[in-house]
């Protein structure tokens, strides 16, 4: 797996990540009126946690980041625009491009960054 | 709320679609995005009908997610003359699609303040029975769902 796969298959388990935060919010029943199936809940959990250990195995210290700037963000990856993280909201200097060989984190709040067409 | 959200450019007044797959990317096509972002904004909203159809019935569906594509909270609305199949807690054709997308940080909760306030506008336009499909442009299609907007 290339490291852009990686951060293709690290976003996906972002997306999970937020769709179960999502559900599991009282809120969201109480306003929206949606219930959803707890079964659901646990098959979606089920493939999430499946997706986290190919993703743990495949590169553990990115994973693990991934872990501890999602409880410190809410969320362990963005995407850059303009040259701009869009987590902290700084210009990224001019030496922070897009790379296929390494994972690329903003110098300034430590979040992994990813560049979409 | 719904009135900052609103967006005449941003509506489609005689949808296509026949199937939910077919509807969700016909609302993401409205959007100005690339065919890469379109489609992982696609499978994210369909990730989201896996745990269940946001059909809520009497015709009205309200696909939504959280989304690194996007810089804003979005809202696109559809309007289907059909209706289309969307596996609805009724069974009933859906005639009218509010999509809702919000980016991954949401520290103001304005994306679950929007599902409330579309979940509201929705059982207001349900109350009244039939689901109008006739508009003859995005105004009035906006206006419609202002209407319906008591909060």
């Amino acid at each position: 797996m290339s490291k852009r796969e990686y951060l293709r298959k690290l976003y996906l388990l972002q997306d999970l990540d937020l769709l179960l935060q999502q559900v599991r919010d009282p809120e969201y029943e109480a306003k929206t009126g949606l219930k959803i199936d707890e079964e659901k809940i646990k098959e979606l959990e089920r493939k999430r946690n499946e997706l986290a250990r190919d993703l743990l195995k495949f590169d553990p210290v990115t994973y693990q980041k991934y872990e501890m700037l999602k409880r410190r963000y809410g969320r362990g990856i963005t995407r850059v625009v303009n040259h701009m993280c869009t987590n902290c909201f700084a210009a990224l200097p001019s030496s922070i491009i897009p790379r296929d060989d390494e994972v690329v984190a903003c110098p300034n709040c430590g979040i992994i960054l990813i560049w979409l067409d | 709320m719904l009135k900052e959200l609103l967006r005449e450019d941003r509506v489609i007044l005689d949808m296509k679609a026949r199937t939910k797959e077919e509807a969700i990317r016909e609302l993401v096509d409205v959007l100005d995005l690339s065919e890469d972002k379109k489609e992982i904004l696609f499978k994210s909203l369909m990730q989201r009908e896996v745990l269940g159809s946001t059909g809520i019935g009497k015709g009205i569906a309200i696909p939504h997610s959280r989304s690194i594509v996007v810089d804003n909270i979005t809202l696109v609305v559809g309007v289907s003359k059909e209706g289309v199949d969307f596996d609805s807690l009724d069974g009933k054709p859906v005639h009218l699609f509010f999509m809702l997308i919000a980016t991954p940080n949401d520290p103001s909760m304005k994306y679950l303040t929007a599902l409330g306030a579309i979940a509201r506008v929705s059982r207001s336009i349900a109350h009244e029975g039939e689901i109008r499909t006739d508009f003859s442009s995005p105004k009035e299609l906006v206006d419609y769902i202002l209407e319906h907007d008591h909060e």
